[in-house]
Formats: C-alpha cells, structure tokens, sequence
C-alpha cells in the first residue's frame, strides 16, 4: 500500500489525528496519551504567562516531536484573535493557527461573520488559518475562499463528546471543499472518529475525549484506530446501503433442492 | 503606573516587566505586546515601558 498522507499547505503527515493538549490529569499522562496517539499534530493554546498548570515548559517538553498548532481559544473579537495569532507566531515561531472566534460562552458556537474577517485579515498577514467553523457548507466554502489552508466543521460543541450530529453536513462538506477537512469537537469515543473519517474527512481533531476518559493513553490509542480505521474504510469504498436483504453465500447447491 | 498582565507596574524597561513575572529575555516560548501589538523579541532589550502602557506577557501553554 502507498503512503496515504495528509498535505496541509505543503507540510505532510503521516498521521491524521491532530491532539489537543489540555485537560489531562498530569503532564505524564499527557506525554503518554500523546505518544499513544500517534498524532503529529499538537493543538496549544498562549495565555498570561503568570498563569500556572501542567503546561509549564510544554514547549520545551515536545518541541521537535510534534507540529504545534497554536489556538485563539476564548477569543470573541476579531481584534483580540488576530493579536492571540501574532503572539502565538512571536512565541513560537510558526504561521500556523488554529482560528477560534467564540460567538457565545454558553454553546461555544463560533462567531461565523468575524470569523470569516479574521481569517482574511491573518491569510493576508501571512498565516496559515485552520479556522473552527460551523458544520455549514457555505461557510466552509467562504473561509476557503478567503485562503484558508484547511476548514475545520464542529461534530459537536466542544467538550460535549456528542460526536457528529450532522453527518449529512459532514459529508456534503467534504465532497465539495478544495481545501483539507478537519473535523474539529465533538468527538467522545473512537467509532465518532472513525466516522468522521469515513465520511470523508481528512483528519480529527479532538482533546476532551481522551484527556477526560478514565484511561486517557489507552483512549489516545483507540482513537489512533479509529481515525486509522475510518480512513482505510474510506479509502476501500464501502457498500451500498440497501433496504432489503441479500444472501452472501452461494444460492445455488443447497441440500435438499 | 503602567500594567502587566492586568497587574499595576512602575514604568522602566520592558525587561523589568519580564522579570516580574519570573523570566528572564532567553525564556523559551513567550511573546509580549504592548498597547495591543506584539513587540519582537529582537526589540526586548530596548523598549520602554510609558506611565499608562499595557504589556501583556504570554507564553505557550495547554489547550485544545
């Protein structure tokens, strides 16, 4: 079999499973968790730097073992989201961010219309924007439009483990995007991922599922099955449902006839 | 008085701002903006801090 791998704006990789790195009862567990997940991808987030957990040192703790994909998580104006990308750029020297623009603190539904100019403003700064969006066709086509490297539909509200409410959306999402499909929150256990992934996703992004599972390493490992189980079925092309019945044995040569 | 990170701090260098919080201009992971735009750490040692400015300290922690 070839190497099935992911391209975001030029960078390659092996695995599909972008890792969130917060919530994890302690930093061992995390590292564990995130080497059992195979992801390549680590979500972070820039906050005060007087602001204390587990995260302290988390650069110096996976630098040259994962790609960091800074967030804008919190962030609801398009001011405060540009600013958090710019920090993260200075802090970790990459153009990569995770867009979030948070519309409501209740459901954390992204804020589509600022959304979509902060995402113009930081493509036209030189970033490299996977932004968090709702599971909108038009919406994903739009934050394309403006040069998005990746789009990134919700399965869910984050943190709710629901997994993918709208697998219609999902789908007709990915048959339609030019760029790649992320599908970011939602997810609570391994057959959500692997879904997303069947449904034509190219690749899951998730954190809460595993860091808050009463087994993060080994939730980290089934994860890296379902997004990897998920994407072969994809790929092999599966059957068409049917309404009725259809015999897999042989009909001919039954004993008795 | 000017602030860090919400904090009230006596204008000076930008560094004695850093050191407040315990970090030194070779720590790892951090980025500063004052008054709302990021200064490059290339520019650390020789900005100042005006009575009224705001500098924020962040540095790369956990999140989703």
């Amino acid at each position: 079999m070839t190497q099935d791998l992911l391209t975001i704006a030029g960078k390659s990789f092996s695995s599909r499973l972008f890792l969130g790195s917060a919530g994890y009862p302690n930093q061992q567990v995390f590292l564990d968790s995130l080497a059992a997940s195979g992801a390549e991808v680590l979500t972070v987030s820039v906050r005060r730097a007087d602001l204390t957990g587990y995260g302290e040192g988390l650069l110096d703790l996976v630098a040259g073992k994962v790609w960091l994909l800074p967030n804008t998580a919190g962030c609801a104006t398009v001011k405060d989201a540009v600013l958090t990308a710019q920090l993260a750029r200075e802090a970790m020297g990459t153009d990569w961010v995770k867009l979030e623009l948070i519309g409501d603190r209740e459901t954390l539904y992204p804020d589509v219309e600022q959304l979509l100019k902060a995402a113009d403003t930081l493509v036209r700064d030189g970033f490299t924007v996977l932004p968090y969006c709702t599971d909108d066709p038009v919406v994903c086509q739009r934050l394309a439009d403006v040069g998005c490297a990746a789009v990134m539909p919700l399965g869910a509200p984050i943190g709710t483990g629901l997994g993918i409410l709208n697998p219609y959306n999902i789908e007709l999402i990915c048959s339609r995007s030019p760029v790649p499909v992320v599908l970011d929150a939602g997810i609570g256990t391994a057959s959500d991922a692997a879904l997303a992934m069947e449904l034509g996703c190219d690749a899951v992004l998730l954190n809460t599922a595993v860091s808050r599972s009463t087994d993060p390493v080994r939730m980290a490992a089934a994860m890296r099955t379902g997004v990897e189980g998920g994407r072969l079925a994809r790929l092999a092309g599966r059957i068409p449902k049917r309404t009725r019945a259809e015999a897999s044995s042989p009909e001919l040569g039954l004993i008795g006839g | 008085m000017s602030t860090v990170n919400g904090k009230p701090h006596p204008p000076g260098p930008l560094l004695s701002f850093l050191e407040s919080l315990g970090h030194g201009p070779e720590t790892r992971g951090l980025a500063i903006a004052l008054n709302g735009a990021v200064v490059p750490r290339s520019r650390w040692t020789e900005t100042t801090v005006a009575e009224g400015d705001a500098v924020e300290v962040v540095k790369v922690f956990q999140g989703g």
